[in-house]
């Protein structure tokens, strides 16, 4: 057969080629349940172990991929969604059917949904539909063997059939349908799968005859070809292998440490929030944790020493010597938790947050201090509070350390003193930098910075270009530190969005600065950008804000 | 802290009480003992908040003001909750979308 080009949405990038291969319909068993055993026996059976057959593949996943799986598992747990099929089984009607028919109904409500979020969970209800009917009738979900770097085809994917792909020899994914928004189309980007969907008139009646069918596809622009020529086949490898390269050199900046064009190396650490933030970090690509906002730990109401003391180890033995930094806790403004922080302020971001909240808390405070000088015997541990404005401020957070030391000591629970700081983030305090001579070091929090130097808020996008032209404020303020914390051997970092931006890093870079805190997805960018800088000031990179 | 409890928030989480979302929604509704539902507009009838099928169902975007109410001994602990975390755009798990700061 000719070759052939179709247009898709991109929804994965990179590039396929391999043989392609059309999914078959899970082969389910025949259409009827057992009419020796009690149908609503059958049913509650089935659906027991379809969600024990998705705690084992949860298990096997970690972050997004895990959390779709839960969210698979928590539908089924939900008497909410058989309800309808047991009450018909209690009007007589056979397990197989009930299942379906309330299934359908579901599945029906979600795909019509004007809304394209709501519209992709139909494929997740679809998944669940599937694996309850094959327990049921038996059969086997995992259908047909795919031979490894095939292109897989099919209307649609669920992301049980994509998790129990082998990925590891290459392949990819084209639908005729599926949706941008659909779990399967996070899965494969998570994994690196080239993916391309909508490809309405890719029709297997084309292809079926064939004994094997040559398909490529670009899951970065769309293009999906049938039987590539040489041509085709040409264009499609050069794009891979610049892709490829891009990768490798990604890949090279991030297993060593980053360091500008002129020489100097610059400590790139990650921000985390969560202990799972740090599953698919590898610890080498940095230099560790600069910023773990532990605000999130209090999401759910507060935390007891115990778990706070387990996640901070975590967090520790993760990092192997690196030094991790944790922010104590930084509510308010706009953080709020529940029991602690202040409803109704007029202006939450002056108000009561930060280390002031934890001073009006003490024992909330006291019992994050105890759980933090218990898990810094378990690692390289700094603490640093936020919000500090004054030296008296710095002085009774620090007391709160040393006294949970001493409780701990006199309870015989091994404890250590962890190294101590803060953010600097008060303008009062950056100002005044003189008078902080008890901090060990200090990080630099510019986007709470930046909104009180510039009087703007973060969350008013029509404001965000006055707060970028106040940036040399800002780098005034940072130079200043630099010079005053290099007399005193003190630590400086800078921990804010900032440093994530290329264009950002290289007035930050030429203050001084050596050490900045990223997301880790932006690792491998911002380790790339530092190799291009010259840390040589260019002329007129100072200046007033524009307008005073 | 026994009887009822009553309080509004928005919802400005993206994409709305999506799967993610209202996975951490009904996981913090079933941590309390109270009775506990919303309404995403007036008038229309009180959904269950643990149960994951009936809050996926209600397809609440993005924007809507969520009516939250509980009854029972925790109610107002558990209206505060849920409170706390949609606005904390429901960062009581790691996710795609994290606000930084």
């Amino acid at each position: 057969m000719t070759s052939r080009s179709f247009k898709g949405e991109a929804v994965s990038p990179g590039i396929a080629i391999g043989t392609l291969c059309w999914l078959a319909a899970a082969r389910v068993g025949d259409q009827t349940s057992r009419t020796d055993v009690n149908q609503a026996d059958q049913l509650r059976a089935a659906i027991t172990a379809a969600i024990a057959q998705l705690r084992l593949l949860a298990s096997s996943l970690s972050g997004d991929e895990a959390e779709l799986i839960e969210f698979q598992i928590a539908m089924l747990a939900d008497d909410a969604l058989s309800e309808q099929a047991f009450l018909d089984i209690s009007q007589g009607m056979a397990a197989v059917a009930a299942w379906q028919k309330a299934m359908d109904r579901q599945i029906e409500e979600y795909a019509a949904s004007e809304d394209d979020y709501f519209k992709a969970r139909a494929a997740d209800l679809s998944d669940i539909h599937e694996r309850v009917l094959v327990e049921l009738i038996g059969g086997d979900q995992t259908g047909q063997s795919i031979p490894p770097g095939a292109v897989i085809a099919a209307h649609d994917l669920t992301p049980s059939r994509f998790l129990q792909t082998d990925w590891d020899s290459g392949g990819g994914v084209v639908l005729t349908e599926g949706s941008a928004m659909s779990h399967v189309a996070i899965l494969a980007r998570a994994r690196g799968v080239p993916m391309v969907i909508g490809v309405a008139d890719l029709d297997a009646a084309d292809t079926g005859v064939e004994p094997s069918v040559r398909i490529a596809i670009d899951g970065g622009t769309g293009e999906v070809c049938l039987q590539p020529d040489d041509a085709v086949l040409q264009r499609f490898a050069k794009r891979s292998a610049e892709q490829q390269a891009h990768q490798h050199a990604l890949g090279k900046y991030l297993e060593q440490d980053a360091a500008t064009a002129d020489g100097h190396q610059v400590d790139v650490c990650i921000n985390v929030a969560h202990e799972s933030d740090v599953d698919h970090v590898n610890v080498a690509h940095c230099n560790g944790i600069g910023l773990m906002r532990t605000e999130f730990l209090f999401g759910n109401g507060l935390p007891d020493e115990e778990t706070q003391f387990r996640a901070y180890r975590h967090l520790l033995s993760w990092a192997a010597g690196k030094p991790v930094t944790i922010r104590t806790l930084d509510a308010g403004g706009d953080k709020p938790v529940a029991n602690l922080t202040v409803d109704g302020e007029r202006n939450p971001f002056l108000g009561q947050r930060g280390i002031r909240l934890c001073f009006q808390h003490p024992d909330v405070f006291m019992v994050q201090c105890r759980a933090l000088c218990r898990a810094a015997a378990h690692g390289n541990l700094k603490v640093m509070f936020p919000m500090i404005a004054t030296t008296q401020e710095y002085a009774r957070a620090e007391q709160f350390v040393f006294d949970a030391l001493d409780q701990l000591r006199r309870e015989h629970i091994v404890c250590r003193r962890p190294v101590l700081g803060m953010m600097v983030e008060v303008p009062a305090a950056a100002i005044c930098i003189d008078a902080f001579d008890k901090p060990a070091f200090f990080s630099i929090g510019s986007n709470d910075l930046l909104q009180y130097l510039s009087a703007t808020s973060r969350d008013d996008p029509s404001l965000r270009d006055i707060a970028e032209d106040c940036q040399p404020a800002m780098l005034v303020l940072i130079e200043q530190m630099m010079r005053i914390a290099d007399e005193r051997n003190q630590e400086v970092s800078f921990c804010g969005d900032l440093a994530s931006q290329p264009k950002a890093l290289a007035p930050l870079l030429r203050t001084g600065l050596r050490t900045i805190s990223v997301a880790p997805a932006k690792l491998a960018e911002v380790k790339a950008a530092i190799g291009k800088i010259d840390t040589v000031a260019a002329p007129g990179v100072r200046g007033a804000p524009s307008g005073v | 802290m026994s009887g009822e409890s009553q309080k509004d928030v928005l919802l400005t989480h993206a994409a709305g009480l999506h799967a993610r979302p209202a996975v951490t929604f009904t996981k913090v509704a079933k941590s309390f003992m109270a009775d506990i539902s919303f309404s995403a507009d007036a008038g229309a009838s009180w959904i269950d908040a643990k149960s994951i099928v009936k809050v996926m169902g209600a397809k609440v975007p993005s924007g809507k003001t969520l009516m939250i109410k509980a009854n029972g001994d925790d109610a107002e602990r558990a209206v505060d909750a849920l409170v706390s975390l949609v606005q904390a755009d429901f960062e009581a798990s790691s996710g795609e979308l994290r606000r930084t700061d």
